[in-house]
């Protein structure tokens, strides 16, 4: 973009993370190789964003607009081949090894130049999220191993994670809402497997998915107790992409209806039995609420920087916008905001990496063993067939209960919806707020300003609407606290 | 008839045509851009007579003050934003039109009412700052415009553009002028693609060596800031109503929506959060609209400290009509967000709404400095 010379946010010239945060100064005394992971990741990621992305967005966004299911596969390929298709695994195992603060920092970065992209890049790490829920070592395994195989040889697996419908989308993340869901799709039981039919809608990366985890019940009438959740290969008979939508913004990522006519799925495919789709379902909502925050932090940041670059050379009279007194302190204002919001997001991600399943990663064992076994043997045949036996499966998920408990999950839901709400208002009040800055002429559409605000507006709607995730939020810190006896 | 019963009849007129052959087609005309659509309902606005609205009757118009353009321009926004837009600028280039010169009024209100036949005849606006750019000189007996004005409504298919320099810093020198589209010299920019109003072709325009007749001057050369005020306080009111008929039109369909859709064991407008949502839009909504009606009329009524002002009416309606479109989004949930129901469309449209005129807070900085002089230093 001809317009970005100020040295600040993507432009700057090298990232300085504890510059950024200074808390994790203090933390990186205590344990350098985590912060100095997160370090890389704000590297990479702005690297790429400023380098690759910026010069495109746009030409996406547009080509997008006109089909919807336009796909820029070079840039895809391009962020593939610096691996942050398989961000979050292990480097040992043949990724990048970012833990859930790096990845935050990433998504920041990535999102602060466009979020439909960053979608097409970051979101199959559904996939590895979803599985780690379950913790099939088997499973979780062979989608590691799929994952780093494609990433070599360039070629995309794509994970969707579908559980709105048509006709219900706070109904699927809430238990209150889920026992009063009217479900259109379902699974019945049928010889070896589960047969299903229905429509699921919204559903990111669906329409290029490999593979689906779905939530979907197998009573219509008890959807709370039956929820159960599949897995479902894209190559099912009876499976089909419906339309693929046309969006407000975020127009590089796709969102499609799913078509589910009698597809037969083999018993193994039940990831969790009836009655634990919506636990599964939770787990997941626990981490990924803190990263729709932060890219609702990205967009905020990215709509700001832009603002910036737009009113330092935006000339009126004799002098740059920017040098008005209104817009220094509305950029003061939310310089405030995006710094307190960028706090609390690191803070969650910090949370999920100490206590969260992500600790799994960065606990010394697991450690200990990535880092003397050679990447020839833990990617080996031998390793996958040992993670697929009974005891080792037991013995992994009696590990992960005690590690992740249902109380553990809800309370990260609480924080998380807090992170939610907390970065996607920012996006949509920062992303506003600046083209009320930069005006009529700023909104022109090279400037990608009218664009953060375009896309600002999904981050308040999915992952939970804002609304459920305030239910979510007041319901686990004050509402358990209420007795209803307690009548005055 | 009385005045108001007139007015109901206009706008009943209006808001039957608006659903027939406005309505249907916004979302299409918006997902096209097309802004050769804004000359095509022009031409049929003439039915019922609405480029003529503010025009005086013995010129071929309906002779409707500025409160009653006004509400035809909020019942024609709740269908189509865009296309009022259009019509914000050309009443607005009427009134400019009113201070002129009999001879002019001749030349012009007759072809901007567009009671007869012909090519539809667009007017539109364009005041400082925007126009700062803008020179004249005087070169014999002939006088030229110079410069650009960077984005201006309606900029494409517009015929005539009332335009007012700043010749002096001290703001007190200005010259109106009505400046012939057509004329040698003028050559509109490229579209900028701006997120809303899509059908309103918006473009910057470089005037070079126009010649400027002497029927193009508004008042006199350098004595035209009377006129400029006027024109400007009808256009503030004008875009205010327009953002108050885009709300209106956002707040019906997340109504209708909640009304239908089923979510949390209820019809979701049983929820107190989505019930005050749509309680927030109505408030908003009628405050908006008591807001330009009483700016327009310019009556007293009030309190006597309190002055109606189009200004604070555009800065409020425009606004609020963003608030009130982004909850309405959030009531459709992820059907909000998608092309097919016309919220969102809302939204981009409000964006550029609230940018037209000038950003708002630079529009409130700016009038508390132009005032600053009238607060007595103690
Ligand atoms: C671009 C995009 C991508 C998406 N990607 C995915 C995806 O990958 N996978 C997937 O499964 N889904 C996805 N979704 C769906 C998304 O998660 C849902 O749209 C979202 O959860 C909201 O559900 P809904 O649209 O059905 O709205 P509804 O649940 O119908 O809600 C409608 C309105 O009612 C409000 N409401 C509901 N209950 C209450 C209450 N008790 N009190 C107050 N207000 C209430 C809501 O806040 C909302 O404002 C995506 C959506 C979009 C638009």
């Amino acid at each position: 973009m001809d317009y970005f010379h100020v040295p600040f946010g993507l432009s700057a010239p090298a990232p300085d993370l504890i510059e950024t945060v200074p808390a994790l100064g203090a933390l990186k005394k205590a344990n350098p190789s985590y912060i100095e992971r997160a370090e890389a990741a704000q590297k990479t990621g702005r690297l790429f964003a400023r380098d690759e992305i910026l010069p495109r967005m746009l030409d996406i966004d547009s080509a997008c607009a006109r089909d919807p299911r336009y796909f820029d596969w070079d840039l895809w390929r391009k962020a593939n081949q610096k691996k942050l298709t398989v961000a979050l695994i292990p480097e040992k195992l043949g990724g990048l090894g970012y833990t859930a603060l790096g990845a935050t920092i990433l998504c920041e970065e990535m999102t602060s130049a466009c979020m439909g992209i960053t979608a097409n890049i970051l979101f199959n790490n559904f996939g590895l999220l979803g599985s780690l829920v379950e913790f099939d070592t088997g499973i979780v395994m062979k989608i590691i191993r799929d994952m780093v195989k494609a990433q070599k040889n360039d070629t995309p697996v794509f994970w969707a994670w579908a559980i709105t419908e048509p006709g219900a989308g706070t109904d699927v993340e809430e238990a209150e809402a889920m026992a009063t869901m009217r479900p259109s799709t379902y699974a019945e039981k049928v010889p070896g497997g589960y047969r299903i039919n229905g429509i699921k809608c919204f559903i990111t990366n669906g329409s290029l998915a490999h593979f689906i985890i779905a939530t979907i019940p197998m009573d219509r009438t008890h959807p709370l107790e039956s929820m159960a959740t599949f897995m479902i290969p894209a190559s099912s008979k009876g499976f089909s992409v419906g339309k693929v939508e046309r969006k407000c913004g975020q127009k590089a990522s796709q969102t499609a209806e799913l078509i589910f006519e009698d597809v037969f799925i083999p018993e193994e495919n039940l990831w969790e039995p009836p009655g634990r789709g919506l636990r599964h379902t939770r787990e997941i909502l626990s981490t990924t609420r803190g990263f729709v925050g932060a890219a609702g932090l990205g967009i905020a940041r990215g709509s700001l920087e832009r603002c910036v670059h737009y009113t330092s050379m935006k000339k009126i009279k004799n002098h740059f916008l920017i040098e008005e007194d209104w817009v220094l302190f509305a950029i003061a204002d939310m310089l405030k905001d995006i710094k307190a919001v960028r706090a609390a997001c690191y803070n969650f991600a910090l949370a999920v990496d100490t206590y969260h399943v992500m600790k799994l990663f960065e606990s010394r064992p697991v450690r200990t063993l990535l880092a003397v076994l050679p990447q020839s043997f833990l990617l080996s045949d031998f390793v996958a067939h040992l993670a697929a036996s009974r005891p080792i499966i037991s013995a992994a998920r009696t590990i992960k209960q005690a590690m992740v408990p249902d109380a553990l999950v809800e309370n990260f839901v609480k924080e998380g919806s807090a992170v939610k709400v907390a970065g996607t208002d920012l996006a949509m009040n920062v992303s506003s707020r600046v083209c009320d800055i930069v005006g009529l002429e700023g909104m022109s559409y090279r400037y990608g300003i009218e664009k953060c605000f375009r896309d600002a507006k999904i981050t308040q709607i999915y992952e939970g609407s804002n609304q459920a995730n305030r239910i979510d939020l007041f319901h686990h810190e004050i509402g358990s606290l209420i007795h209803k006896e307690a009548a005055i | 008839m009385t005045a108001y019963e007139e007015l109901c009849a206009i706008t009943d007129v209006c808001d039957k045509f608006a659903s027939r052959e406005i309505g249907p087609a916004a979302l299409e005309a918006d997902l096209e851009s097309r802004t050769a659509w804004v000359p095509e309902v022009w031409t049929r606005t003439r039915e019922v007579g609405i480029p003529g609205l503010p025009v005086p009757e013995e010129y071929g118009g309906a002779g409707q003050p500025g409160d009653g353009c006004a509400t035809v321009i909020d019942v024609i926004s709740f269908y189509c934003p865009g296309i009022a837009s259009v019509l914000c600028n050309h009443f607005a280039a009427v009134a400019c039109m009113h201070h002129s010169r009999a001879s002019q009024k001749a030349a012009y209100f007759q072809r901007l009412a567009n009671s007869e036949a012909g090519e539809p005849v667009i007017g539109t606006v364009a005041f400082p700052p925007d126009t700062c750019d803008l020179s004249l000189t005087v070169d014999g007996d002939s006088v030229f415009l110079d410069g650009t004005v960077p984005l201006l409504g309606s900029a494409l298919h517009a015929r005539y553009c009332c335009l007012f320099i700043n010749e002096e810093v001290n703001g007190r020198a200005i010259t109106g002028l009505v400046v012939d589209m057509k004329a040698p010299g003028v050559a509109v920019g490229e579209n900028p693609k701006l997120p809303g109003l899509k059908v309103n072709p918006f473009a910057p325009v470089r005037f070079e060596r126009v010649n400027i007749g002497p029927d193009s001057l508004l008042g006199e050369k350098g004595n035209a800031g009377a006129i400029l005020k006027d024109g400007r306080r009808a256009w503030f009111g004008y875009l205010a109503a327009a953002a108050v008929g885009a709300a209106r039109s956002a707040s019906h369909k997340a109504r209708d929506y909640a009304s239908q859709r089923y979510q949390f064991g209820k019809i979701i407008i049983h929820h107190q959060e989505i019930q005050r949502m749509l309680g927030a839009m109505l408030m908003k909504i009628d405050v908006g609209t008591s807001a330009y009606l009483r700016a327009l009329t310019g009556e007293k009524g009030g309190p006597p400290w309190s002055v109606p002002s189009p200004l604070f009416a555009k800065i409020y309606c425009t606004d609020m009509a963003m608030e009130v479109v982004l909850d309405a989004i959030q009531i459709h949930g992820g059907y909000g967000y998608m092309h097919e129901y016309g919220v969102e469309k809302l939204m981009r449209d409000c964006k550029v709404l609230q940018l037209m005129g000038g950003s708002n807070p630079s529009l409130l900085t700016g009038h508390t400095a132009a005032n600053v002089t009238d607060i007595p230093l103690k």
